[in-house]
């Protein structure tokens, strides 16, 4: 590994201090953990409860869905759309999509893959959407007025470790952004939404080989444009 | 310090950390919310649907009558004819209902179907073998009636399953226009009194194909 890429990685665990990188830089015998964390069985039953009580009629459960769910639905959104602001769009014709299929929602059904597939299946729709007035636009990232500044990490820190760590996650959004929309999906519900491989192939219609090949792909596309980068900076 | 690349991978940085940090948009006002059914009021339309489609079918039999060799026919053999679509019928419509947990809900709704399907064919084959001996009488008559005993039930199950399908919408509409199909076989075997294989495979069949068909070319109205 390059010098600089060392200090990349350094900057990396310096500025996101949750991850597994930070605590590697400070005991680096320490195994890394994920960087996002799963939720938890708590919160999932506490979440399938809540849908349930919406499918009978409850309307107050719409704000407790709307306030535990929303979050997940619009970093999957975020993340597949590019777009922020679109991203937030969707979210709400997500949950229109949601409160019109409420009675259709089983019993004991876990709410996080169906209510997942539902924001899927608006990005999808939004996808044709913008092919169908244009069929020239391919699906991919979405072009907007904001800065990329604006997605990137504030300007707190060390000028290099600022520079890398910006970089990095540049370098990581181009990624994501070239990857084709299904090998995008998968990747970013695996490894965003800590969704199981068979989870993932249920909201993405397909089987868990499938998803595994894309999640794959994906992953080496990522890795690639890393080492591109670390190389272009050694 | 040195690391794999899949460590790196798994630590990478979130592109969109900060603009997700930033407070949800405020929910749809529930003044704004259209009407939706709840769990219960869901279950009563299926169930309505389900009962308008069999009158439907009683009305199209109380048109056309009856088959002539009703009382004549071996019964054994045409018990078979009308309950093995049924119970094909059944499945499918079970294919198409269940929410699923899992992996590859196509492939399974797709299995339930096809096992379906293979109930209607086996009870055919095995009613023909069991002394059935309906008279020679072409496809293209069932063939037709098969798709209009078909289309009033798939027209009420598509609406009775409108936007329901959050996963799997294509093969679980097909499933549910085979399931219909499945019910204008039973159907039809009062009231034709054809016999043979082909005939009874590919004459009372046809709804079950044409309804997983149709079903399939229908399945955007049925996702969630």
């Amino acid at each position: 590994m390059t010098g600089l890429a060392y200090g990349w990685e350094c900057a990396l665990a310096r500025r996101w201090p949750g991850t597994a990188m930070a605590d590697d830089a400070k005991a680096p015998t320490r195994a890394p953990r994920a960087a996002v964390a799963d939720p938890g069985p708590r919160e999932y039953a506490a979440l399938n409860d809540a849908m349930d009580r919406y499918a009978r009629g409850e309307a107050a459960a719409f704000s407790v869905l709307y306030e535990r769910l929303g979050p997940r639905l619009r970093g999957f959104l975020m993340r597949v759309s590019g777009n922020p602001a679109t991203a937030d769009d969707l979210l709400q014709e997500s949950f229109l999509r949601i409160h019109r299929a409420r009675g259709a929602f089983s019993a004991g059904a876990p709410v996080v893959p169906w209510a997942l597939s539902i924001a899927r299946n608006v990005y999808r729709d939004h996808l044709r959407r913008k092919k169908l007035r244009d069929p020239a636009i391919a699906p991919r990232y979405e072009d907007d007025d904001d800065s990329p500044e604006e997605r990137l990490p504030s300007t707190a820190g060390h000028p290099e470790e600022l520079a890398v760590a910006r970089e990095a996650a540049d370098i990581v959004r181009r990624a994501l952004a070239a990857l084709p929309v299904s090998q995008r999906e998968a990747f970013v519900l695996l490894r965003f939404e800590h969704l199981s491989v068979e989870e993932a192939a249920e909201v993405l219609g397909t089987t868990a080989t499938a998803v595994k090949l894309r999640k794959f792909r994906a992953a080496e596309a990522i890795r690639e444009a890393l080492a591109k980068r670390s190389e272009e900076a050694g | 310090m040195s690391r794999p690349e899949e460590d790196l991978l798994n630590d990478l940085p979130d592109p969109f950390a900060e603009a997700l940090a930033r407070p949800l948009p405020a929910p749809p006002a529930a003044a704004a919310l259209p009407p939706a059914k709840t769990r219960d009021a869901v279950g009563r339309l299926r169930l309505a649907a389900l009962l308008a489609a069999i009158s439907y079918e009683g009305l199209l039999l109380a048109i056309t009558g009856l088959r002539s060799d009703l009382g004549a026919a071996p019964r054994a053999a045409l018990a078979l004819l009308v309950v093995s679509p049924l119970i094909a019928g059944g499945l499918a419509l079970y294919a198409a209902s269940r929410t699923s947990s899992g992996a590859s809900v196509p492939a399974r709704v797709a299995g339930w179907t096809a096992l379906a399907a293979s109930i209607f064919a086996a009870g055919a084959v095995i009613a023909e073998g069991s002394g059935h001996a309906g008279h020679a009488a072409s496809v293209w008559p069932c063939v037709l009636m098969t798709l209009l005993l078909g289309a009033g039930p798939l027209a009420l199950g598509l609406f009775a399953f409108r936007g329901a399908f959050a996963t799997g919408a294509p093969a679980r509409s097909a499933a549910l226009g085979v399931a219909c199909g499945a019910l204008a076989a039973s159907t039809l075997a009062l009231e034709c009194a054809g016999g043979g294989f082909t005939h009874l495979l590919v004459g009372h069949g046809a709804g079950m194909l044409a309804g997983g068909l149709a079903g399939l070319a229908l399945s955007r109205s049925q996702r969630a």
